[in-house]
């Protein structure tokens, strides 16, 4: 696995989520269950980041590069 | 509450404080081990969480909605990146020592004092005020949490705080100069802080949206039915954040989590292992993330309550007093005094070091020589913590209260970003150099400065508003807030844009337009990795003793010993080489690096110790000798190589031909051209290749060397006999660079040893026809003259006539017997073989011989006959062997005084002995020399072919026979017979 370019093209994507125009998509006055849309947008691309990671750690070894 | 009480509470706080770093310290060793000092690195990590998150999040998301989210999802998002970049960054770090941002930026440009001092006093400067807002959070706080009225309305506890924060990093952090060491005690103690904020949060934020109102929805609810408040919920619409805005403020975001000076402490200085950062890149968002679970709720929870955004940064405080639950508020209070002192510590022991190494260090060693900058240095970040401590608590004092803590913090992170294009290009682009970053960083915080920092003193009334809004002299196009013009950007955007535009523009352009010097290209080097740079000039090479002085001089005492054995690795100093003194001073110079920086390491050692200008043309010329000399000796190795006859070649590791001699070319019939597509398995022919290519490749493989006769084939195709030598080269880590191999012509050789065999043959041949000639002559004489007799007529039928007839016969019968015996020697003999003792063999061959010896007056003695001995021979064959040689020594002894054989039958090894000894005539060395060649005979009588069939059957056994003989002495012939015959497998009995 080539963690380097993975982690390197997530955060280019997660980035680009959280910027102008995709952030448009979830800018809206709506409450989903009584949380605002973009609250909500924002928190899972976060927990998304933190899951990745979380992942790509359980993965990657456990030993110092030389 | 009552005031005293809380003063109580928050003195007990920094004993306790104190005390988790005193018991840290004390039980550190249990702290380094994996689980726990992870959690502790991402815990202390979260040192990013500060008074601002605790109070300024709050409010800025009251006045400004989810803006407040940038600060952290900048870290979220970047930490994809720390897996990879930040261990580099952190690698980087720790080889060479650094322990500061600017120290960093120093070391990567060149160990450039100058640049070091102009990041570390701006850094310095846009830190002071995010210092100053944590005391401000703590006296706000603090005098929120009682009635106005009180009696210690007066009293303010910052000034208390910064003097006993300033006391505990001078305690924990700046106990020696080497911030490189683990601070167990501070990390813990900072570790510790941060479970106190989050829990302080968390209850207070579950007490607000649960104990106050109904929960997530019914605040958000409410909100977002009211007209003023609704907006707060997207972005885009004031008083939301704008989209530049938002963008601005995460760039920053990333860049300032790595970068802040506290930051860096405890993420890379302070990293006890580089795989850690993996750990800290997903725990610490996730830390982020609970922290901010319920600043919405608790900030619009608040504009619910008190009906506007007034007083917001207290909400968090406000809400729990409100309703009387004090419990929550004091826990409120000591989770943002937590934060707010932790940010406190850190920082001031960052700036103090940068400012200790940085600005006051390279300053008092340019002034005068100090015998003892260790202390002086020590004696100045201790200082230095106090000095930026009460420089926050002057800042916070002077501070009028018009800007949110969140602005304050937010030009704080706006400086620190101007370090980001230096440190980040310079990890990974090896062409930025110290002028381009030097453009770049001042340049940056310049316009910070005029976009920023003016835009800020205006609105504290410190500056006339007329320059915003006319620009400086009336000059609309530099108006700070819309330079050249550029507007549609709120204050912040337009200040990041400006600042990071100009920034990265000027390093990149005057990276591009300049050069690096020698010094800049070998640490570009080592940032970015990839070859090294060219050596610089020759390098101050330092000897033993001054080393010694040199680290009792910068060391404290205790330590300098370790230290000293450390650096010399076990040698002693008699040891080193000059390569080994080289090492030893790059090493010496990281060391002193880690505790005063690499500029003032660098200016120390070279100042202190740079040879002087005449040792210096010393050096060079004999630097020059040297290498003359290797020139010399290089051409004529090269000519050597050339002109020896055989072929000499090198290959590399696949075994092709890099180089092959002049004589090589000529034997081989090959260019150098054509050479280079061969394989050295190429100049060995088909057969060869076959029988010894693999071989030949498994001991290079093992970088061993390999040595036979084999066939070489010329480019023609023609065969040649030579001996192959091969061995491999190494480098000087044991690696297999190639091999080197010596192909020597055997033609002339192989002809010569022909010759010889064939002129041996002939001359054997010779003598053996003379031997033939000899033996016939005899009897020949005799038929010649009975013949002749015969025919002189006068004879007939008479006795004489018979006679000669009878010698005729005989005669020809002695000849028939030597052709016989000669046809017998000479024809192919195979071997009967077959398991007998040989006893049963030798036995009767003695018996008849002891019997003839006895007639002639020889005693013959026998022994070993009793054994066991078995060997596999062909017996009637043997039989005769022992029979010539007994014979032999019977009439050795003849006419001998006192004549006598010995025969012994033992034993030897896996081989059985016949040992025949005789006191006979013995031979001399010509005469045993020709002893075994056939018809040679020392005897008047006998065919001269005994000993040749004795030794023909010997061979035949892959016997041996050994005879030790002197003239007058006797001989003592050895039979040595295999038990098992060569090439004839037979169970050994």
């Amino acid at each position: 696995m080539r963690v380097g370019e993975l982690l390197a093209a997530c955060f280019a994507l997660l980035t680009a989520a959280l910027l102008w125009p995709l952030l448009t998509l979830a800018n809206r006055p709506v409450l989903v269950a009584g949380v605002p849309l973009l609250v909500l947008y924002l928190f899972a691309v976060w927990a998304l980041a933190v899951a990745l990671l979380a992942w790509v750690a359980r993965r990657l070894p456990d030993e110092e590069p030389p | 509450m009552s005031p005293p009480a809380l003063v109580g509470i928050l003195l007990g706080y920094l004993v306790f404080l104190f005390l988790v770093a005193a018991v840290a310290e004390r039980f550190g060793d249990r702290l380094h081990a994996p689980p726990l000092r992870t959690l502790i690195y991402v815990l202390a990590t979260s040192v990013y969480c500060t008074a601002w998150t605790f109070y300024g999040s709050v409010g800025l998301a009251a006045n400004h909605g989810l803006e407040f989210l940038t600060i952290y999802l900048g870290p979220a998002l970047v930490a994809l990146l720390w897996p990879v970049a930040l261990r580099k960054l952190i690698r980087v770090a720790k080889e060479q020592r650094t322990t500061t941002i600017s120290d960093f930026i120093a070391s990567r440009y060149g160990k450039s004092a100058g640049l070091g001092c102009l990041v570390a006093a701006l850094v310095v400067c846009g830190m002071i005020p995010y210092i100053a807002l944590q005391l401000k959070a703590v006296s706000t706080t603090f005098r929120m949490m009682f009635p106005a009225d009180s009696m210690l309305s007066d009293f303010d506890p910052a000034l208390l705080v910064a003097g006993v924060l300033g006391l505990f990093g001078i305690i924990f952090g700046a106990r020696n100069l080497d911030f490189t060491r683990r601070q167990t005690g501070l990390m813990t103690a900072v570790a510790v802080e941060s479970i106190v904020k989050l829990l302080a949060f968390l209850l207070a934020g579950a007490f607000v949206t649960w104990g106050v109102f109904g929960g997530f929805a019914d605040i958000f609810t409410r909100v977002a039915a009211h007209p003023d408040w609704a907006a707060l919920l997207t972005l885009g619409s004031p008083p939301a954040a704008s989209y530049p805005r938002w963008a601005a403020m995460l760039l920053i975001s990333m860049a300032a989590v790595m970068l802040l000076p506290r930051q860096f402490h405890v993420l890379v200085v302070q990293n006890p292992r580089e795989r850690d950062v993996v750990t800290a890149a997903w725990a610490f968002p996730l830390y982020l993330l609970a922290i901010n679970l319920f600043v919405l709720p608790v900030a619009f929870g608040g504009l619910l309550t008190f009906g506007g955004p007034a007083g917001a940064d207290g909400f968090i405080l406000a809400l729990p007093l409100g309703v009387g639950a004090d419990f929550v508020a004091v826990a409120v209070f000591l989770g943002g005094f937590s934060a707010a002192t932790a940010m406190i510590v850190v920082d001031s022991l960052a700036l103090s070091k940068m400012i200790s190494n940085d600005i006051v260090l390279p300053f008092i060693l340019r002034r005068s020589r100090l015998a003892e900058v260790y202390w002086v240095s020590l004696a100045s970040t201790r200082l230095g913590i106090l000095v930026v401590v009460i420089l926050g608590f002057v800042w916070a004092y002077m501070e009028a209260g018009q800007l949110l803590l969140v602005e304050m913090g937010l030009l704080s992170f706006i400086a620190v970003t101007q370090c980001a294009p230096a440190v980040f290009f310079g990890l990974y682009w090896r062409g930025g150099n110290r002028k381009g970053a030097f453009a770049g960083i001042a340049l940056g915080f310049a316009a910070w400065f005029y976009t920023l920092i003016i835009p800020a003193l205006v609105k504290e009334g410190l500056a006339s508003p007329a320059l915003l809004a006319e620009g400086p002299l009336g000059v609309r196009w530099l108006r700070p807030t819309a330079l050249l013009g550029l507007e549609g950007l709120d204050t912040l955007s337009h200040g990041v844009f400006w600042s990071l535009l100009l920034n990265v523009g000027a390093y990149l352009l005057v990276s591009i337009l300049t050069t690096q010097d020698a010094d800049e290209r070998s640490q570009a080097a080592a940032f970015v990795g990839g070859p090294d740079a060219e050596p610089a000039a020759m390098p101050a090479i330092l000897s033993v003793p001054e080393i010694e002085r040199l680290i009792h001089l910068y060391v404290p005492e205790e330590e300098a010993d370790a230290i000293l054995a450390e650096l010399l690795a076990g040698k002693a100093p008699r040891e080193l080489t000059v390569p080994d003194l080289l090492d030893l001073r790059i090493r010496l110079e990281r060391l002193l690096a880690a505790s005063l920086g690499a500029a003032a390491a660098r200016y120390i050692i070279e100042d202190r110790f740079t040879i002087s200008k005449a040792e210096a043309g010393q050096l060079v010329e004999s630097f020059q000798a040297m290498q003359r000399s290797l020139r010399q000796s290089q051409e004529l190795l090269a000519s050597v190589v050339d002109s020896v006859d055989d072929c000499i070649f090198t290959t590399d590791r696949q075994g092709r031909l890099v180089t092959l001699n002049a004589a090589g070319q000529r034997l081989l019939g090959l260019t150098a051209a054509e050479a280079a597509t061969c394989t050295y398995l190429d100049v060995l022919d088909e057969a060869d290749r076959r029988r010894v290519g693999a071989a030949i490749q498994q001991m290079v493989a093992a970088g061993r060397a390999w040595r036979g006769t084999v066939h070489a084939l010329t480019r023609r195709r023609q065969r040649f006999p030579a001996h192959l030598a091969i061995s491999c080269v190494f480098d000087a880590h044991r690696q297999v660079l190639g091999t080197v191999g010596v192909l020597r012509d055997l033609t002339e050789q192989v002809a010569t040893q022909q010759r010889l065999i064939q002129r041996e043959t002939l001359a054997s041949l010779g003598e053996m026809a003379a031997g033939v000639a000899h033996e016939i002559r005899n009897p020949l004489g005799g038929i010649k003259m009975a013949t002749r007799l015969l025919s002189s007529g006068g004879f007939d039928g008479g006795r004489i006539a018979h006679e000669m007839a009878e010698s005729i016969l005989s005669g020809i019968a002695e000849i028939e017997g030597i052709v016989a015996a000669l046809l017998d020697y000479a024809r192919e003999t195979r071997l009967d073989l077959q398991e007998y003792p040989i006893a049963r063999i030798l036995g009767p061959v003695t018996e008849h011989v002891a019997g003839e010896g006895a007639r002639r007056g020889i005693r013959v003695t026998v022994e070993g006959l009793d054994g066991e001995l078995v060997a596999t021979v062909d017996g009637p064959r043997l039989r005769q062997v022992f029979v010539n040689v007994l014979k032999n020594a019977l009439e050795a002894t003849e006419r001998r005084p006192d004549p006598r054989v010995d025969v012994r039958l033992y034993g030897r090894g896996s081989a059985v002995v016949v040992e025949v000894s005789d006191n006979g005539a013995g031979m001399d060395a010509e005469q045993r020399e020709k002893v075994f060649l056939p018809f040679f005979t020392t005897k008047p009588t006998g065919t001269g072919l005994g000993m040749a069939i004795v030794k023909k059957i010997m061979d035949l056994h892959g016997g041996e026979i050994e005879i030790d003989t002197a003239p007058g002495r006797g001989t003592r012939v050895r039979l040595v017979i295999p038990r098992a015959p060569l090439r004839a497998p037979a169970p050994v009995a």
